[in-house]
């Protein structure tokens, strides 16, 4: 179990794989029907008649009243096809998941178990059981009685859990000083049934598999790319079944396809570089064409090239520009994470911006807004893109800053002082308790404070001048990011640039630069911020934080910030191989077991 | 686009044969030969280039290289009341590049009873570029840290006092032995029979929790060095695994299960068979958690079936392997490292490791290879000869009375593999029970107990998980530890009444236990134990009695029966 509140992580889809592997090991080819209702679905009619007989029994079985109760099922099937130096490296085809999580409340909708839990400083602990155990008995495939059994005990475990918990929260209130705080820890929502479009899903098998060989190959070409670099394709389909206490009905899909081509070496000194580059797409029709796909991987392979040649950076503070993609990640984690509202109800957090609404909190000529229902924007398909969140609640378009005035939160359907509506940001990885997370983070300038690239790099090279600085910075693409949120932490954020140049004040040409991570403090960051330029980036990648990793975006102009810091990255002391790679030349082991 | 077996999978028709080839349809193993297997050349042409080039300033090249490549290719269904089954596929390939500089006497080999070797992935495809390009880079990276770990153990040596000091590696003759490699098939049958299976669990309502799977895997391996060895095998390990749990009115939980294991899908039980013994153990659930708590108890004990099988691959076992000497952890020692002659088990019993032994079918039972992880024959051994301790099961780490390996090594060190436990004078169940009766009267006893079965939850996962093969957690010598719960004691009274008693443990039982059995049966079976998640394998043993144990009631720390009743109740209910 996590912390809460503790570290928030964003970055792209290839460094969370192996993750992502570790907590869904196994997937669903799932039969492709269209309902045209919820409740016509067997599954959701299984998950309704327990949820129905539970409340029945369960309501006033105890102490404190059983007041709410949910099932979410979320059923994907994951297929990997990945290739290193032309042959593939390991392949799951077709391996199917469930995940079940048990949302269940008791007391009332002002104080109920899901409470922060003060004296053991714990959130709520997550009530799921997974498929791919190999003791699980929840079965992946289809409802009827085999599904009902494994509700029947999950909700018999998660409401003895409820009662203790209640139990123990009470005890604390009687025994601790007051909250900040007093808002109701749940909010009542109208009845929803839903059922998105579900798409047939499936991909050409053989042709990515050759795909991946040939792309793969590319690397070979870079000699100096001493590690083995890696293109994958991996398809991840996955619905949401979803019924509450309420009334409530859903079924949603998401389908993702993503190829991720991953370049890895060594410099030197032993630094160990890796650039990425994600392609995500709902359908395997909508990826470009192989020689767009080699393009690519020879873009990155040589960059990579350049990268191991490049000088070690220096700490540095002064002017930077962060390319819009970099901006994305900066306001994700400088911004985006402390107006998710439970960084600013609970006693444990930093609450950066709770006593903030209405004050100004960045540049007046920015706007940021969080909008989930976004598809695309600029044709990139967005990552933090639903219809509903994890809790059943339509998601919304909030405006969380205003010409730089503090505007709003994420919200989830725990209360908070002065807001008492979910704005539909609850959202959680399959199986763990929502809160409220960002979706799709959009940073926009004034259209009259917008100014081309090249201008930004312009005012970057005067202002380097104004304050005598030989160089100044630019952010081209980014790995990733986090920070830290609690009360007991330093409030900091990271972000993990992979492309970085020095522009310099006297005209010399850019140069490449290796080793600087951007390390910072919000508000500080934040308000300075002095241009933006005309162009819109997308970042898309993964988010970790308590309710585990959500697909998330965050579209921004290039930013020009007054003063950045950074500091050396970490660095590994590998030397480089000590004999050269082996020659496809030398073939015929046969001959020499002789 | 939507592939052909995804379309099968979500209609199916359970009786289509799924012949399961992914990744590359033409591996062709079996016509395989050196001159044309792509792994092979690619593993000897990069281990020679690392053996005659691999240097780096001052420090030599290695003096032995070997790799041990293992591909997984497996299939598991698994189905709950009688669900649709669910068909999960893996394929994976990983080698373990052993770089070892120094010398046969003193060497960089990193022999403590904690190390394992490090495993890296290779690819699946027999792409004879690709796997030498990761081999150069796994052999570089296993050379570097060879030469770093044998200055640090020169650096102990000389400043700690180490006697007798063994040689770190035997010397072997090489072996060359290239037989086919395979690839999983199975019979789309399973998955019909794991779903037929599953839902006989719906007419027992007192169940909780049950579960049928069913894992068909072939293992193939490649083992080269540079000492000449060229080894090529193949391996099928297939397993039916049927749990079922409850809990007692009090809350206690109970849980058992049965394990089918064979290293050839036909030869796994009929149909007929398997219903039977679903039953039976869903039956067996269904009495236990009916049956009254036991009281505590100190007397002689009979083990039988799978019981015998579990509590000597527990306590006894694990101290036939690890009998090394580990430099800088010369305080962990295996109890009878030393014990080479010494009488420990009664005089009448012997215990054979057969790593090809067979069933009396005359087939090779679950756990069965014909080489170890380093290449080396496996070997038939003597362990205990009448009650008297011969040896270890070894790697090429020498011991005190053995310098060379008897073909038992995983991960570089001795395991042991399919145990014979037998009798020269076998009881029958009569005289068993009148002995038994006699140690009872003699203690002052109403009853003994009986443990017919020992909590074990069988995973049957040779390794923790799909991504991290090359963790293999071993079982570990020790003179005295707690075995697993019993889950089906009776108590025996004199007029050969049994009675089923529920909620006991053992105290810690140690390996004095075993010298003090009092009789051995005349009803071998052959068992499957998964000693301490290590790989499951065979057991054959007869039932015995030991002398006197202590077993104590549970603690009762568990939840309450669920408040509502089981669907199941319902679901008989209605019909």
């Amino acid at each position: 179990m996590r912390n809460p509140g503790t570290k928030n992580d964003l970055r792209i889809l290839a460094t969370t794989l192996a993750i992502a592997l570790l907590a869904f090991s196994l997937s669903s080819a799932y039969a492709v029907t269209e309902p045209l209702s919820a409740s016509k679905n067997e599954t959701i009619q299984t998950m309704d008649q327990e949820l129905k007989r539970s409340l029945t029994k369960l309501r006033n079985a105890n102490k404190a009243p059983l007041y709410y109760l949910a099932y979410r099922l979320y059923e994907g099937a994951w297929e990997k096809i990945s290739a290193t130096n032309g042959a593939v490296q390991d392949q799951y085809p077709n391996n199917t998941w469930r995940m079940l999580a048990v949302d269940l409340r008791v007391g009332t909708p002002k104080f109920d178990n899901t409470h922060f839990l003060r004296g053991k400083n714990s959130s709520s602990p997550h009530q799921y059981e997974k498929s791919t155990i190999l003791t699980s008995t929840l079965p992946a495939d289809g409802g009827g009685l085999p599904l009902q059994q494994c509700l029947w005990l999950k909700t018999d475990e998660a409401y003895k859990a409820a009662q203790q918990r209640y139990s123990e929260l009470v005890a604390n209130n009687e025994v601790m000083s007051a909250e900040d705080d007093k808002s109701d820890d749940f909010s009542s929502q109208p009845v929803h049934n839903y059922v998105s479009p579900i798409k047939q899903t499936g991909f050409d098998r053989a042709l990515w598999r050759d795909r991946v060989k040939r792309l793969s190959m590319i690397f070979l070409k870079h000699p100096a790319l001493l590690q083995n670099s890696t293109v994958a394709f991996v398809s991840e389909p996955q619905i949401r079944y979803f019924v509450n206490s309420e009334g409530s009905e859903m079924i949603e899909q998401h389908v993702d396809y993503h190829l991720m081509i991953v370049g890895s070496t060594l410099a030197e000194d032993g630094m160990a570089l890796s650039l990425n580059d994600t392609i995500e797409k709902p359908d395997p029709a909508l990826f470009p064409d192989e020689k767009e796909l080699a393009a690519r991987v020879e873009k990155l392979a040589t960059k990579l090239e350049q990268l191991r040649k490049a000088p070690v950076a220096e700490p540095y503070i002064g002017p930077a520009i962060l390319s819009g993609k970099a901006a994305a990640v900066f306001f994700h984690e400088s911004f985006g994470h402390r107006v998710e509202a439970v960084h600013e109800k609970s006693e444990n957090e930093g609450k950066t911006f709770a006593k903030k609404l209405g004050t100004p909190v960045m540049p007046s000529f920015l706007t940021v807004v969080d909008d989930p229902t976004i598809e695309k924007v600029n044709g990139e398909y967005l990552n933090g893109f639903y219809k509903f969140d994890d809790e059943g609640v339509p998601g919304q378009a909030v405006t969380l800053a205003k010409n730089g005035i503090l505007t709003g939160f994420l919200l989830d359907r725990t209360m908070v002082q002065g807001f008492n509506k979910s704005n539909g940001h609850g959202r959680s990885s399959p199986g763990w308790n929502p809160v409220a997370r960002q979706a799709n983070l959009i940073v926009s300038a004034d259209a009259k404070k917008q100014v081309p690239f090249q201008t930004l790099r312009a005012m970057l090279v005067s202002d380097l001048k104004k304050q005598h600085k030989a160089y100044g910075l630019l952010f081209d693409e980014i790995q990733g990011g986090h920070t830290y949120t609690s009360r007991g932490s330093e409030q900091t954020y990271y972000i993990q640039p992979l492309i970085v140049y020095k522009v310099f004040a006297d005209g010399k040409p850019d140069q490449l630069i290796r080793g600087a991570e951007i390390i910072g403090t919000p508000l500080s960051a934040l308000s300075h911020v002095i241009a933006a330029g005309s162009d819109r980036s997308v970042f898309n990648g993964v988010c970790g934080r308590e309710s585990g990793p959500v697909p998330v975006s965050a579209v921004a102009p290039s930013l020009l910030i007054e003063s950045m810091e950074t500091k050396r990255a970490a660095k590994s002391f590998d030397k480089i191989p000590i004999l050269p790679p082996p020659s496809s030349a030398t073939t015929n082991g046969a001959a020499k077991q002789k | 686009m939507i592939s052909t077996t995804k379309i099968q999978l979500s209609r199916i028709s359970l009786l289509i044969i799924i012949v399961l080839t992914i990744g590359h349809p033409a591996c062709a193993a079996s016509e395989t030969d050196a001159e044309s297997d792509a792994v092979l050349n690619a593993l000897v042409d990069e281990m020679s280039r690392s053996f005659s080039d691999l240097h780096v300033d001052e420090h030599k090249p290695p003096y032995f290289v070997s790799y041990a490549v293992k591909e997984v290719d497996e299939v598991v269904y698994s189905s709950i009341l009688g669900s649709k089954p669910i068909m999960n596929r893996s394929h994976d390939r990983i080698v373990t590049p052993i770089v070892r500089v120094g010398d046969y006497d003193l060497d960089s080999g990193y022999h403590v009873s904690s190390h394992t070797d490090t495993a890296y992935p290779l690819p699946i495809d027999d792409n004879y570029d690709a796997i030498r390009r990761s081999l150069w880079l796994y052999t570089d990276n296993e050379y570097k840290s060879a030469i770093r770990f044998l200055e640090w153990k020169k650096a102990y040596l000389s400043s700690n006092n180490v006697p007798d000091r063994l040689p770190d590696m035997s010397h072997e003759e090489p072996v060359q032995s290239l037989n086919p490699t395979g690839e999983v098939k199975t019979d789309s049958k399973w998955l019909e029979t794991i779903q037929k299976l599953s839902s006989l669990f719906k007419s027992y309502p007192t169940l909780q929790k049950s579960k049928v799977s069913f894992i068909n895997r072939t293992i193939n391996y490649w083992y080269v060095n540079t000492e000449g060895s060229r080894v090529r095998d193949s391996v099928s390990r297939i397993s039916l695994r049927i749990t079922a749990t409850a809990q007692a009115p009090d809350g206690m939980p109970i849980a058992d299960f049965d394990v089918f294991a064979c290293t050839d899908e036909s030869k796994l039980p009929q149909f007929d068979q398997l219903k039977k013994c679903t039953e039976q153990l869903a039956q067996r659930v269904t009495d236990v958690q009916k049956a009254p708590q036991a009281e505590e108890y100190c007397g002689p004990v009979l083990f039988e079936g799978q019981a015998a099988a579990q509590l000597f691959s527990q306590v006894m076992a694990p101290n036939f392997c690890f009998a090394e000497d580990y430099i800088g952890e010369e305080d962990w020692r295996n109890p009878l490292k030393n014990a080479i002659g010494r009488k420990i088990l009664p005089k009448t019993m012997t215990v054979v490791d057969d790593p090809q032994a067979k069933d009396s079918d005359g087939n090779l039972l679950y756990g069965t290879f014909k080489f170890d992880d380093e290449g080396e024959p496996a070997k038939k051994l003597t362990l205990v000869d009448n009650g008297v301790l011969k040896g270890f099961c070894q790697s090429r780490l020498p011991t005190r009375k053995n310098a060379h390996s008897n073909g038992h090594s995983v991960g570089g060190h001795g395991d042991y593999s399919i145990l014979k436990v037998s009798t020269s004078q076998p009881a029958s169940a009569d005289q068993i029970r009148q002995q038994i009766t006699e140690l009872a009267k003699d203690a002052g006893l109403d009853y003994v107990l009986v443990v017919s079965r020992i909590y074990d939850d069988y995973q049957m996962q040779e390794y923790p998980s799909g991504q991290h093969r090359d963790m293999r957690p071993y079982v570990t010598p020790s003179y005295s530890l707690q075995p697993g719960s019993p889950g089906v004691v009776y108590k025996l009274y004199p007029d050969g009444k049994r009675e089923l008693v529920r909620g006991l443990e053992f105290r810690n039982i140690s390996l004095r236990a075993f010298r003090d059995i009092q009789a051995v049966g005349d009803d071998p079976t052959a068992q499957i134990v998964e000693p301490q998640d290590s790989a499951a394998r065979a057991l054959i043993i007869p039932s015995y009695v030991i002398g006197e144990l202590e077993l104590t009631p549970v603690k009762p720390d568990h939840s309450t029966v669920p408040i509502m009743p089981s669907p199941l109740v319902q679901n008989q209910n209605t019909h």
